[in-house]
C-alpha cells in the first residue's frame, strides 16, 4: 500500500516536474522571441535616427564651411580624414581645414542626399551646389559627392569625402 | 531538457557577444588591398561574377564621368564596355574597425568611338566587414588633370 502510494506520488511529482520544465522552456522561447522582436524594432528605429543624425551633420558641415567655422568642422572630421576635391586633389584634414580658411565660399546647398546605414558605418551620396568668388568673379560649382561616416568614440565622424564635377 | 535550455541560452549569449565584436582579423588592410587588385583584374577581364562577389548589394558607385550607378548597373556597364587597360598606380588603406578606406590613383587606357583615350582618376573605396567577409559598399573616382 505504502509502496503504491509512494510510486503514485513520485509519478505525480515527475509529471509536475516535466510540466514545469516545459512551461519554463515555453516561457524562455517567448522571452527570446520578444527580445528578438524588440531588437529588430529598435534596430530600425536606430537606423532611422542615425539617418537623421547623419543628414543633420551634413547640413552642419555646409553651414560651418560657409561660415569658416573651423572648430565645428574639426569636430565633424576624423583625424585620419581623406578628402578628395572635385579636381582630384587629395587632402588631409589639416589641408582641407586650411583650404576652407582661405576659400571664398558664400553658400553650399545640397540638392539631393541619400544615406545608407550599415551598423557603425554610413554612406552619404548627393549633389551639392556652391557659390563662391574667385578672382573677384562669382562662380557656381555643382558636383556629386560621397561621404563615409563612422561611429567612433560615441560620435559620428567623417572619415572620407570625395567630390566630382557634374555636368549640368 | 534543462541541458537543452542551457545550450540554447549559451548559443544565444555567444551570438549576442560575437555580434557586438569588431572584425577580429587584424590584417584587414592587406585583405582589402588584395580585393582591390582582384577588382582591377576582374574589371579588365570583364569578369562580372568576380566583381559581383566583391560588391555589396547596396553598392553606391560614382563613375569617373560622374554617373551615379547601382551594383547591377556597374556589372552591366562592365559587360558592355570596350576593352580597357586599368593600372592602379598607387593605393593606400586606412582601417576604422570594421571599415577600411582605400584611396589611390588609377590610369585607364582604351579606345572609345575609335578614339584612344588615357584618363587618370583618384578613387576612394569604402569596404565593410559584413557577414564574415569584406565587401565594397561605395566607390567613387574623380577625373584628374595631368
Amino acid at each position: 500500500m505504502n509502496e503504491c502510494l509512494t510510486a503514485s506520488v513520485k509519478a505525480a511529482w515527475d509529471r509536475d516536474k516535466a510540466d514545469m520544465t516545459a512551461r519554463v522552456a515555453k516561457f524562455l522561447c517567448v522571452m527570446m522571441l520578444g527580445a528578438a522582436a524588440v531588437h529588430l524594432v529598435g534596430q530600425s528605429a536606430d537606423t532611422s535616427a542615425t539617418r537623421s543624425r547623419i543628414l543633420a551633420l551634413e547640413h552642419a558641415w555646409n553651414q560651418a564651411e560657409a561660415f569658416k567655422d573651423l572648430k565645428a568642422l574639426d569636430a565633424l572630421f576624423d583625424n585620419g580624414l581623406v578628402y578628395v576635391d572635385a579636381d582630384g586633389t587629395l587632402m588631409t584634414k589639416a589641408e582641407f581645414l586650411s583650404q576652407v580658411k582661405s576659400e571664398h565660399v558664400q553658400q553650399i546647398i545640397t540638392e539631393l542626399m541619400t544615406v545608407q546605414v550599415f551598423d557603425n558605418t554610413a554612406i552619404v551620396n548627393g549633389i551639392y551646389r556652391s557659390a563662391e568668388f574667385k578672382n573677384g568673379k562669382p562662380l557656381t560649382r555643382r558636383g556629386r559627392f560621397i561621404d563615409t561616416w563612422v561611429y567612433k568614440n560615441s560620435t559620428w565622424v567623417c572619415v572620407a569625402a570625395q567630390a566630382t564635377p557634374v555636368v549640368r | 531538457m534543462r541541458r537543452a535550455i542551457c545550450i540554447t541560452l549559451l548559443v544565444c549569449l555567444g551570438t549576442w557577444v560575437l555580434a557586438g565584436q569588431e572584425n577580429p582579423d587584424g590584417d584587414a588592410k592587406s585583405k582589402v588591398m588584395a580585393l582591390e587588385r582582384l577588382w582591377g583584374e576582374a574589371a579588365q577581364m570583364r569578369d562580372t561574377n568576380a566583381l559581383g562577389s566583391i560588391f555589396d548589394d547596396s553598392l553606391t558607385y560614382v563613375h569617373i564621368d560622374g554617373r551615379l550607378m547601382t551594383r547591377s548597373e556597374v556589372l552591366q556597364d562592365t559587360k558592355a564596355a570596350s576593352p580597357v587597360e586599368i593600372v592602379v598606380e598607387s593605393a593606400a588603406a586606412r582601417s576604422h574597425g570594421n571599415t577600411v578606406i582605400v584611396t589611390g590613383v588609377m590610369r585607364l587606357k582604351g579606345v572609345e568611338h575609335r578614339k584612344p583615350y588615357l584618363l587618370y582618376g583618384r578613387f576612394v573605396d569604402t569596404w565593410l566587414y559584413k557577414e564574415g567577409r569584406w565587401v565594397c559598399i561605395s566607390s567613387m573616382t574623380t577625373h584628374m588633370m595631368r
